[in-house]
């Protein structure tokens, strides 16, 4: 291979953790303890994440101190549990726990160590939620064995829906109340850009979030979720998309509150289908008892319209550059589509696209057809054992590449969101474009 | 101290033993690394071992079992990945399988299935993850499970004539005997080291120069930057000296037994006095050892004789040593005081040092002794060594979140995890000394131990003092 890449990720599919997950639903809700029935190192993976995410948002300076974290403890299943079951220790750990940390509610998720053995946790949970007289939510996930991370994250918010909510007879509306809207999912908190972008697109609208379903919603909150008049799905990628909705359902089952569904808002194109959609759904939303009128060219042209303003700092440095985007195996839910609007969007002129040598013939073909949509003419080649890129160009890459002196943008795994989402990835483009010198540069776009 | 074994994790990480046993061959460098286990879990120890410059972006691998293979096993997964391994153009030198805790429960046979791979490297599998212990028991059963493989049959031939001073092991790439007799004689092996350790390159570094100051040259760093056909040369050294008993006292006992290799664990050499005590302590062993030839050979040579001319010859040895400890001290004294005459010298009213136990060891002599006053130290292990019965241990489950409880006006040596419940509201100097390690950057070679580790320390302590003098 010509081009050093960092890390080959064999990656067919992703199989990832549900305890984080659990984590992720309760880990700002007011009170709550997070319980993992596994070793001691399985919340190690939690941190590790929670770091990760710290410093990615202390780096876009979009950290805020949340009002509550809650305490994660494991209970310790160790060799000889796996041979003697684990339950007792679940037990005893619940009992430390109370006598600790008074919590108003302990959430108990499993690993799949525990899975293995196959201890009753949720018997174990039961027992302590009679002995103690606060709620012990058992969530019937077991690491990676079923469900991955978003599978721990909607049985969470699942079980928060039955155990905290409740389906609100609400007085006819008048048209003077804002519609009350709910956010479900999490991305990076509430000071996160993706979030605020979110919140732009609905003020744009004249509407504002009423609460934001699970990660930050205290019991009191969720309490009153029962009144919002519809819920809007925070999305990432399809598979996140489709794991939230399924909470949007069961709110909607359980409640009786309707969702706007629309694919994420990524790129222009997205950007203008999610609006439009979201204009549809507030003129046919309980008849718009609220009559709103919807100027929907004038919310388009007002996004616009920022995105413009955004881009203009950067805009004459990066029509001067050479980009090569250089492509490489990606997990197949990923549509990498948005980069090409992206970069054309910005008409920025793509000198060269290299399909790496990891990219199985499937992928080169969908590759292909998306960047002649954009860039006819753009040259695109496989690469081979003569293949380099070139110290001068900006690198926009999908994973990693080992050569020191290369100025490289990696992708981010998540699309960013909306219009705004576009302009901080010309940001990014613009920061290498800015570095002098033969000095190599690996930026991430997230 | 004692108290209950649970523990918040915001408050405290633990790694285990997957990442423990992956630390251990990362340094390793013809050695691969094949996680039988969770992405996540990969991610996650690859995410705690990965160093610049190991490139454990091509050498640590994972199986990707789905988790239909908790039920129907990794057999698939795992010779895939190891037939990805036998197209690589250098074939490894070693190739370590370990399953994570979930797959070490439903009893894959993993070296029957190994066994049917096309490698022809040794292939190390071991059943690993949260189950089996922490990451120093993960480090600590990889390396010996290692070491048992290593065929130490011929080169323990050459070890016998080494001392008839005949010494020649091509394959090691030694130097004859007579030349190592009159170049520096001695050589030991440095073991119970980590790449992943922080500061670990660094630090080693600087004990190999002390040591070349005093005529002693290292053999082998155990499990450090080298390659498989190293190890043989293992048993070639006079002496084993531990660095890190948390990870390899156990090591040291077997190659005692199995190699008949004498070892010692003297308290990491942080400090000056720390320093010379640490290589008085390795140059005292080997002539101890020496001796105890030579009286075999001459048996007419009184202990009490051999003991003077023994102590005689490691002054001697020392020398060296000693003179540049000596100008060591003068030189600080003259950088250091007029800055005391303006600020006084560095004070704080409490001071935490959280590291793995020899860490910890090492720097409470050297704060004890030399580097710095304080009205109280209160000493946290990441580990579950039971080295000191008034150290605070994560593993042990003490009460140690009171012990972070610092006031203001404190200095912290510990890592990330520390900083973030210590720091943020308080005026806290804070340096690094141990993983996990905040975001920050260094550039420069750093040591903490020996002189030049000593430098750094007091030029750390006494510019942390006079921040907190402004800030505080």
């Amino acid at each position: 291979m010509a081009v050093n890449k960092r890390r080959f990720i064999k990656d067919k599919v992703s199989y990832s953790c549900s305890m984080p997950g659990v984590w992720k639903a309760v880990a700002h809700s007011e009170g709550c303890v997070v319980v993992y029935h596994a070793p001691k190192a399985c919340a190690h993976i939690t941190e590790e994440m929670e770091r990760n995410q710290y410093f990615r948002m202390l780096a876009r300076r979009e950290y805020t101190n949340p009002p509550y974290t809650a305490p994660l403890i494991t209970s310790n299943i160790a060799k000889k549990e796996s041979i003697f079951g684990g339950s007792q220790l679940l037990k005893k750990c619940l009992d430390y726990v109370v006598a600790t940390y008074k919590p108003r509610y302990i959430v108990v998720t499993d690993s799949c160590v525990a899975g293995v053995i196959g201890d009753d946790s949720a018997a174990v949970c039961q027992e302590a939620e009679q002995e103690y007289g606060i709620p012990v939510l058992h969530v019937d996930c077991h690491g990676f064995l079923d469900g991955e991370y978003y599978g721990g994250f909607i049985s969470a918010a699942k079980l928060l829906i039955d155990r905290f909510m409740a389906k609100k007879e609400l007085p006819n509306v008048t048209s003077d109340q804002p519609y009350k809207v709910t956010l479900i999912g999490e991305k990076d908190g509430p000071g996160s850009m993706a979030i605020q972008q979110f919140c732009a697109l609905i003020e744009d609208f004249g509407l504002e979030i009423y609460k934001a379903f699970p990660g930050y919603c205290s019991i009191e909150d969720m309490q009153k979720i029962g009144e919002s008049d519809f819920t809007v799905i925070l999305g990432g990628t399809q598979k996140a998309y489709a794991y939230l909705r399924e909470i949007a359902d069961y709110m909607n089952e359980k409640l009786g509150i309707s969702h706007f569904a629309s694919d994420y808002p990524i790129g222009w194109e997205g950007t203008r289908r999610w609006l439009d959609d979201f204009s549809v759904f507030l003129q046919n939303f309980k008849s718009d008892a609220k009559n709103h009128k919807i100027e929907i060219e004038a919310i388009k042209a007002n996004v616009w319209r920022r995105f413009e303003e955004g881009f203009e700092p950067f805009k004459k440095t990066l029509q001067e550059a050479s980009i090569v985007l250089s492509l490489g195996y990606i997990n197949p839910n990923y549509d990498l589509s948005w980069v090409l609007e992206w970069i054309h969007l910005g008409n920025l002129s793509l000198a060269k696209v290299v399909i790496l040598d990891n990219v199985p013939e499937t992928q080169q073909a969908m590759y292909r057809t998306m960047v002649q949509r954009f860039y006819p003419e753009t040259t695109i080649v496989l690469e081979t054992a003569d293949t380099v890129l070139p110290k001068d160009a900006l690198i926009i890459t999908t994973q990693e590449l080992a050569e020191p002196f290369l100025r490289q943008l990696i992708l981010p795994c998540l699309p960013p969101i909306g219009m705004a989402g576009l302009v901080q990835m010309y940001r990014k483009l613009f920061m290498l474009a800015r570095r002098r010198g033969e000095r190599g540069i690996v930026l991430y776009g997230w | 101290m004692a108290g209950n074994s649970w523990f918040n994790h915001n408050e405290c990480l633990q790694s285990c033993a997957l990442a423990g046993a992956a630390a251990m061959a990362a340094g390793i460098t013809d050695a691969y690394i094949v996680a039988n286990g969770p992405t996540w879990c990969y991610f996650y120890a690859m995410k705690v071992t990965d160093r610049p410059g190991l490139n454990l972006g091509q050498r640590f691998l994972c199986t990707y079992p789905s988790n239909g293979a908790i039920v129907f096993g990794t057999e698939k997964e795992l010779l895939q990945t190891l037939a990805d391994l036998t197209k690589l153009p250098k074939a490894p030198g070693l190739v370590l399988v370990e399953n994570s805790c979930a797959f070490s429960l439903i009893g894959d046979d993993l070296s029957s299935i190994v066994s049917e791979s096309d490698l022809t490297c040794p292939i190390l599998t071991m059943d690993s993850g949260g189950t089996l212990g922490d990451f120093w028991a993960g480090y600590r059963k990889a390396l010996l499970d290692l070491l048992k493989l290593v065929d130490f049959q011929n080169v323990e031939k050459s070890a016998d004539t080494k001392k008839n001073g005949k010494v020649h092991n091509e394959e090691c790439g030694q130097e004859n005997g007579n030349d190592r007799m009159t170049k520096s004689q001695y050589t030991v092996n440095l073991i119970g080291c980590s790449v992943t350790y922080y500061n670990e390159i660094d630090d080693l570094a600087e004990l190999e120069r002390l040591l070349k100051i005093v005529g002693i040259d290292v053999n082998l760093i155990l499990a450090v930057n080298h390659n498989m056909a190293d190890l043989k040369c293992l048993s070639q050294a006079d002496l084993n000296v531990v660095i890190h008993p948390e990870l390899s006292h156990e090591v040291a006992e077997w190659l005692l037994k199995k190699l008949a290799m004498p070892y010692i664990e003297p308290v990491l050499p942080y400090g000056l006095e720390g320093t010379l005590t640490w290589a008085h302590e390795i140059v005292t062993a080997l002539m101890k050892q020496a001796h105890a030839a030579g009286s075999q050979a001459d048996e007419s040579d009184t202990l009490t004789k051999s003991d003077d001319r023994d102590e005689a010859q490691i002054e001697i040895r020392l020398k060296p040593l000693t003179d540049l400890i000596q100008s060591e001290k003068a030189r600080q004294f003259e950088r250091t005081k007029e800055i005391q005459r303006l600020c006084g010298e560095p004070w704080f009213d409490s001071v935490l040092v959280s590291a793995p136990s020899s860490v910890v060891r090492g720097m409470e002599r050297a704060l004890n002794d030399e580097w710095l006053d304080a009205g109280q130290f209160t000493y946290v292990v990441h580990d579950d060594s039971k080295s000191n019965p008034d150290y605070y241990s994560y593993v042990q489950g003490h009460d140690w979140q009171a012990a972070l409880q610092t006031g203001e006006n404190g200095l912290l040596l510990g890592s990330d995890q520390e900083r973030r419940l210590c720091v943020p509201d308080k005026h806290i100097a804070y340096q690094t000394i141990s993983n996990p390690e905040p975001a920050e950057i260094v550039l420069a070679e750093r040591p903490f131990m020996g002189i030049r580790g000593h430098r750094h320390m007091q030029e750390i302590i006494w510019n942390l003092y006079i921040h907190s003098l402004e800030n505080g």
